[in-house]
């Protein structure tokens, strides 16, 4: 359109047959035409900014008709605030100057303001002299708002929380979010350009595919739960939601990923599951455990009883000893599962010393077929407000623990005092059960609080240190160990244990 | 398993059951016995249990260790029986039909206050039923189930010294 005008303005200048009146007129008439139909407004006004003529454009444009303001100053379509730029204008076209795609604002007859661009150009007499000016004046409100609604988008795609990424469809990355940056460790200046296999794991590859094919059929794909691949090769969980992006016509052109992160939420839900697991294990392991506990009380007794019928024959004495050491297994076992459930009497305040006797004594014979040598380093007088049946179920957890670990005529070192934790600085009792025994391998160390996760084969339940630790915790207190499996091997398990657990305060609220 | 069982007994459960058959006197008569008899004069011991195979074999027991005795299978038994002679002790199930063995000791100890109570059980409900009696000021002494012989044995010497 510009250069239409240029055109005309040559002609009307510089041509030729300027002089002639025929191509004159032709040509003014062509000017005419070329005003009358263009879609930009074509404005002329004199030096006192005086309109002069007004094309249908304008008309549309700006609401007036061109009988309303042939005669009118220009001020009319200039907003009163921007009134001073109206002067500086008429001052460069007096000097000669040019004023190229101008942004500003005018005003409609209704008031209504509209963004322009305003091209201006001098308009001169025979001798050359400036006497007034034409403009061109384009409506960009459309095409303001339309600039606007992509800053916008950009802007909320660059803030995105989730990865937005857009790919042709070759699979080539045309966009990538600050997010996209973030989440996947590739810069957009990195990937763009390149193709988005590179994000997905080699064996998904074919994923994409059929991703591509449902795009082309102009499909949806929504919270598409798989597996995408960051720059350092590390697998995520992710969501991805893809559409298809079309151009005017409707053709899918590409499309638009949005891909969220859900590593984390996929954690929270397996660490559920496993505790939503474990507590119905703990459950149907307490429910067996009661159903047992009665017949096991009445085969307890009758091998008590057939063992010590007088004048037995020697094997039968043997058989009847190994199968009340076997029951003793299975007692040890359901007391275990039980231990949560059962002891829900008042904390009581325990003299520390006598609670380790009553423990030690219930494995006397063991330490004694072992030949165990075991120290005691009590702080005298020190005593504890605990639940008594969940103490001694910790510390014989801790004591058997110890007992398989030591060799034959090994030694279990016992020692209880006065502490602070380490966290808190809460006042407590620290009780150590250090052996001399195999010690718990590296690889095992980490697993050991795990339950079901025991080393002692068929002779553990996988159940002692969990139910120890978790029995702490929820008093309040901690379990840490120390331990090396060569020499001089062995494991010491240390406690803390608040003065006053938590739970007492409750209790008595 | 079978032939390990036959080689000492033809049929353990009956034998076992039916206290009538001479295994007491045998004992007590066997020089050799391996129980140790409580000293001075027999306790008198009540056990309660709704499950005879467990009231009868710890009778037998504790009747074998030189104390006195007898099996109940339901708490208003015990508590019928208590009402002509009181026990020194009682040792009571504590989940049973009708009469639960809170109740019974209860009772019991109502019509002999000196007598001393063990409970004995393996079930989680005990908690709830002990704590109401606490709630009411009675403190039992609770054993867990199973307890093996040796351990009752020792928990009823430590329970006579006090």
């Amino acid at each position: 359109m510009d250069s239409t005008i240029k055109e005309v303005e040559k002609t009307a200048t510089k041509d030729e047959g300027f002089l002639d009146p025929t191509k004159q007129e032709q040509a003014a008439l062509r000017l005419a035409a070329i005003v009358e139909c263009s879609e930009d407004a074509i404005i002329s006004k004199d030096l006192n900014g005086i309109i002069a003529t007004w094309n249908q454009a304008a008309e549309k444009i700006l609401g007036y008709t061109e009988r309303e303001v042939l005669g009118k100053p220009i001020t009319i379509i200039i907003p009163p605030e921007l009134w001073s730029q109206e002067a500086e204008i008429l001052a460069r076209l007096r000097a000669g100057q040019k004023i190229d795609h101008l942004k500003t604002v005018r005003m409609k007859k209704d008031g209504e303001r509209i963004d322009v661009s305003l091209t201006i150009s001098p308009l001169r007499d025979h001798s050359g002299k400036v006497i007034g000016a034409s403009k061109i004046l384009r409506d960009t409100s459309e095409q303001t708002r339309a600039e606007q609604a992509a800053f916008r988008l950009a802007a909320i795609v660059e803030s995105s929380e989730d990865a937005i990424i857009s790919k042709d469809l070759n699979g080539i990355v045309t966009s990538w979010n600050r997010a996209a940056e973030r989440i996947l460790g590739y810069k957009a200046e990195e990937i763009v350009g390149r193709t988005i296999l590179l994000i997905i794991p080699p064996e998904l590859h074919r994923q994409e595919a059929d991703i591509l094919a449902k795009l082309l059929a102009g499909e949806r794909i929504e919270h598409f739960e798989t597996i995408r691949m960051k720059k350092n090769r590390e697998r995520l969980d992710v969501s991805l939601t893809i559409s298809p992006v079309k151009d005017r016509e409707g053709r899918v052109i590409g499309a638009a990923k949005i891909l969220r992160d859900i590593t984390q939420k996929k954690r929270l839900e397996a660490a559920l599951r496993t505790s939503e697991r474990l507590a119905s294990v703990g459950r149907l392991a307490a429910t067996i455990a009661h159903e047992i506990n009665n017949p096991l009380e009445a085969v307890t007794n009758f091998v008590y009883l057939a063992r010590h019928y007088p004048d037995l024959p020697g094997n039968v004495r043997h058989y009847l000893n190994c199968a009340d050491e076997e029951l003793g297994r299975v007692a040890h076992i359901a007391q275990q599962t039980l231990g949560f459930y059962r002891d829900n009497a008042r904390p009581a305040v325990l003299e520390v010393a006598q609670v380790f006797e009553d423990v030690l004594s219930i494995y006397d014979r063991k330490f004694r077929h072992k030949e165990l040598k075991i120290q005691r380093q009590i702080e005298p007088g020190l005593t504890i407000c605990a639940f008594e049946g969940e103490l001694k179920q910790i510390l014989s957890n801790l004591l058997m623990n110890a007992v398989q670990a030591c060799p034959d005529r090994g030694r279990i070192v016992i020692r209880a005092r006065t502490s602070h934790h380490y966290l808190s600085g809460n006042r407590g009792v620290r009780i150590t059960i250090a052996d001399n025994g195999s010690g718990i391998a590296k690889g095992d160390q980490e697993r050991i609080f795990v339950p079901f996760f025991t080393t002692k084969k068929e002779l553990g339940t996988g159940l002692g240190l969990w139910i120890t630790r978790e029995l702490l915790e929820k008093k309040g207190g901690n379990i840490r160990f120390r331990s090396r499996t060569h020499p001089p091997s062995g494991t010491a398990m240390s406690i803390f244990l608040p003065v006053a657990p938590s739970e007492t305060t409750e209790l008595v609220a | 398993m079978n032939t390990m069982i036959q080689a000492w007994s033809p049929d353990p459960a009956r034998f076992f059951l039916d206290r009538r058959k001479p295994f007491l006197h045998t004992v007590s008569k066997d020089p050799k016995k391996e129980f140790a008899p409580a000293a001075e004069a027999a306790r008198r011991i009540f056990v309660i249990d709704d499950e005879s195979s467990i009231a009868d074999s710890l009778t037998e027991i504790l009747n074998n260790s030189g104390y006195e005795a007898t099996a109940f299978y339901s708490g208003q038994s015990a508590i019928e029986c208590a009402r002509s002679k009181c026990p020194d002790l009682v040792l009571s199930d504590v989940i049973m039909p009708k009469l639960n063995g809170v109740e019974t000791v209860i009772a019991l100890r109502k019509l002999c206050p000196r007598t001393q109570v063990i409970l004995l059980s393996g079930q989680a409900t005990t908690a709830d039923i002990l704590n109401s009696a606490r709630a009411r000021g009675y403190h039992f002494h609770l054993l867990p189930k199973p307890i093996h012989p040796d351990r009752l044995l020792n928990e009823l010497a430590a329970l006579k010294k006090r």
